[in-house]
């Protein structure tokens, strides 16, 4: 691949979302309206907005988790609507990190960070020696053995964040990743987030309330009342829309 | 960590229910392997009675379902020596009886005093009936030792008064816990002269053991005809099936899986409880678990691992306490000798994969909901 190649690949479009709408079933509830939002390789990405504004409504169909009810979202340029094993596809591209944690009480740090290597391919040995290397990678190498109860709020978040990268995502989907921590655990994490979208170019999706989080990211979208904020577009292009890392 | 790993610790995240799930099915598998194996262990010495003996063949009337209640013309017996590979015919007549003193439904058999069956009785007291000895009679030593009988003392049959003349061992606790008399002295008692129960035939070569001279020969008594050219109505089968078919077995059989599939039905409903507590509990647990990847069919496998893991702890200590509840009935002296206290490791298998699909059938509904769960209301799940 020629540099030129390089580049553009680094600046392609990694998720794009088309005119996505998300009514439920009820008919009530109309959560999301006619959104389009490009993602690029690389790239930082914050959405922001107030409680039932759509932010998880949002992350969910952009990490396949929720289906729209009209509208399309596209990853590396081929449909979610339309692939064939979107379990695997979470599994293999995407890592999800959530505000409550989610790890498994009964599981010590270095097995949470295995969980999603159970749909690989990886021997039980192969799959404990990457988790050490993740827990490395976050600085918690020797809490391997803990169960998360034996673990403070932060260190807890940083192996949900190991466990995330268990797979080696292209795309990282954090929902309020600081929303339960102390100031000082979140900007652990977030320093964590800038060092992974620096150092090894992650793709990364926060979902806040917080500005301050925000304005960590490379480029911030405003969502209210289920749509993006035009008035806030020129804040976002602000920003700026470079990708680090690459 | 490996996946076995994840199913054991989510078993015993919560140790008390896990363990009262454990007993349920243990309770469960204990009744399975205990009665079957009683009915087997009925079923095994009741056809290791005759093949000590060297009896190959039984013949009863047709249609009977207990063997006291056909009769059969004794002549018959010499149509049946005529047969290809027939070497013996005995005439045997058997009778249900109750001996007071509380023993009941004791088998008392009348055979003739020249015959095959008494002459391979091992008789440790007193000594083995002779044609002329009406009004006496033998005692297996199981019975001996249940009714305090000795050589020399008397025992009353249907009100009848018979001297003990000799006591034989066996260690088949079928035929131990038997009486014989004098096929005439039966006869008379159950007023069936000229009458048999059944005939009991020896073969003469493995050529007319075998499966295929076996079913030839049944064959042919089936086809019998009197000199009318009228049907004599039998039916012969081997000793093996013809045990399973008696109606004792019969009925201590179907009582066994009647019994049996009621406890594992509450067996089932006890797992399928807990496992749906469970799955409800980890709602949100299994919605992270979707997210990042799992498939529905790991979800699945997972919740029936666990169910399984739960059953066959429960089948191993059900099956250990049926071994030790069978010895303890077989030494119950209202037994009487008719159980052995043994337990086939076949029936034990049979308890150990009936745990298993229990487990499969308990935990298949909860196992279904939980992977059907969507990712993003399990999460949102509290």
């Amino acid at each position: 691949m020629s540099s030129a190649d390089g580049n553009s690949a680094a600046h392609e479009v990694l998720l794009r979302a088309d005119h996505i709408s998300r009514v439920y079933p009820d008919g009530a509830v109309t959560a999301l309206v006619d959104v389009s939002l490009e993602i690029r390789r690389g790239e930082y990405l914050a959405i922001m907005g107030p409680s039932g504004s759509g932010k998880s409504t949002l992350l969910n169909l952009l990490g396949a988790l929720d289906t729209p009810t009209s509208g399309e979202v596209f990853f590396d340029g081929q449909s979610l609507a339309r692939h064939p094993d979107l379990d695997r596809f979470r599994s293999e591209k995407l890592g999800f990190v959530f505000q409550s944690f989610n790890l498994l009480p009964t599981l010590t740090a270095v097995e949470n960070v295995q969980i999603p290597m159970f749909e690989g391919r990886l021997s039980a040995a192969e799959r404990a020696r990457k988790a050490v290397k993740l827990l490395e990678s976050v600085d918690l190498a020797r809490r391997a053995g803990h169960l998360p109860g034996q673990l403070s709020v932060g260190e807890r978040q940083r192996v949900a964040i190991a466990r995330a990268l268990a797979n080696d995502p292209a795309l990282l989907l954090a929902d309020e990743p600081t929303g339960n921590l102390d100031s000082h655990s979140g900007e652990d994490v977030l320093a964590l987030f800038d060092r992974l979208h620096r150092d090894q170019g992650m793709t990364l999706v926060v979902i806040t309330h917080s500005r301050e989080v925000a304005d960590r990211a490379g480029r911030i979208v405003w969502i209210r009342d289920g749509r993006i904020s035009t008035a806030d577009a020129a804040t976002s292009q602000s920003k700026g829309n470079v990708p680090c890392g690459s | 960590m490996r996946f076995i790993d994840l199913v054991i610790r989510n078993v015993l995240r919560r140790k008390v229910r896990s363990m009262l799930t454990g007993i349920g099915v243990a309770v469960a598998v204990a009744t399975v392997v205990t009665l079957l194996g009683v009915s087997t262990g009925l079923q095994r010495s009741a056809s290791d009675a005759y093949h000590r003996h060297g009896v190959d063949l039984m013949v009863v009337r047709a249609g009977t379902a207990q063997r006291a209640s056909g009769s059969l013309e004794a002549r018959v017996a010499d149509r049946l020596r005529e047969l290809q590979g027939v070497t013996d015919v005995t005439l045997s007549l058997t009778d249900v009886v109750s001996l007071g003193e509380g023993v009941r439904g004791v088998l008392v058999h009348g055979w003739p005093a020249e015959c095959r069956m008494l002459d391979n009785l091992a008789i440790s007291d007193g000594r083995r009936l002779l044609a002329d000895d009406h009004g006496r009679v033998l005692l297996g030593s199981v019975l001996a030792h249940n009714l305090h009988k000795r050589v020399g003392e008397v025992l009353k049959i249907e009100l009848n008064p018979f001297e003990v003349v000799g006591i034989f061992d066996s260690s088949n606790v079928f035929e131990g816990g038997s009486a014989v008399v004098l096929l005439d002295d039966l006869q008379k008692l159950m007023d069936q002269n000229g009458q048999v129960s059944e005939f009991l035939v020896a073969l003469d070569s493995e050529e007319a053991r075998s499966q295929d001279g076996l079913d030839r020969l049944c064959a042919e008594i089936k086809d019998l005809r009197d000199g009318n050219d009228k049907p004599l109505g039998l039916a012969a089968m081997p000793t093996e099936e013809y045990a399973s078919k008696s109606f004792e077995v019969s009925m201590a059989r179907a009582m066994a899986w009647a019994t049996s599939t009621i406890a594992l039905a509450i067996g089932c409903v006890g797992m399928l409880n807990t496992m749906a507590m469970s799955v409800l509990e980890r709602t949100q647990e299994i919605g992270v678990l979707r997210a990042i990847g799992w498939r529905r069919s790991r979800i699945v496998r997972m919740v029936l691992s666990e169910a399984c893991i739960l059953s066959l702890a429960g089948a191993g200590l059900g099956s250990l306490a049926a071994v030790v509840m069978a010895r303890i009935l077989a030494a119950m002296p209202s037994a009487q000798g008719a159980l052995d206290g043994d337990t086939p490791p076949s029936i034990v298998a049979l308890g150990f994969t009936a745990a298993f699909v229990l487990g499969l059938a308990g935990g298949f509904f909860p196992a279904i909901r939980g992977a059907n769960l969507r990712p993003t209301e399990a999460l949102r799940y509290e």
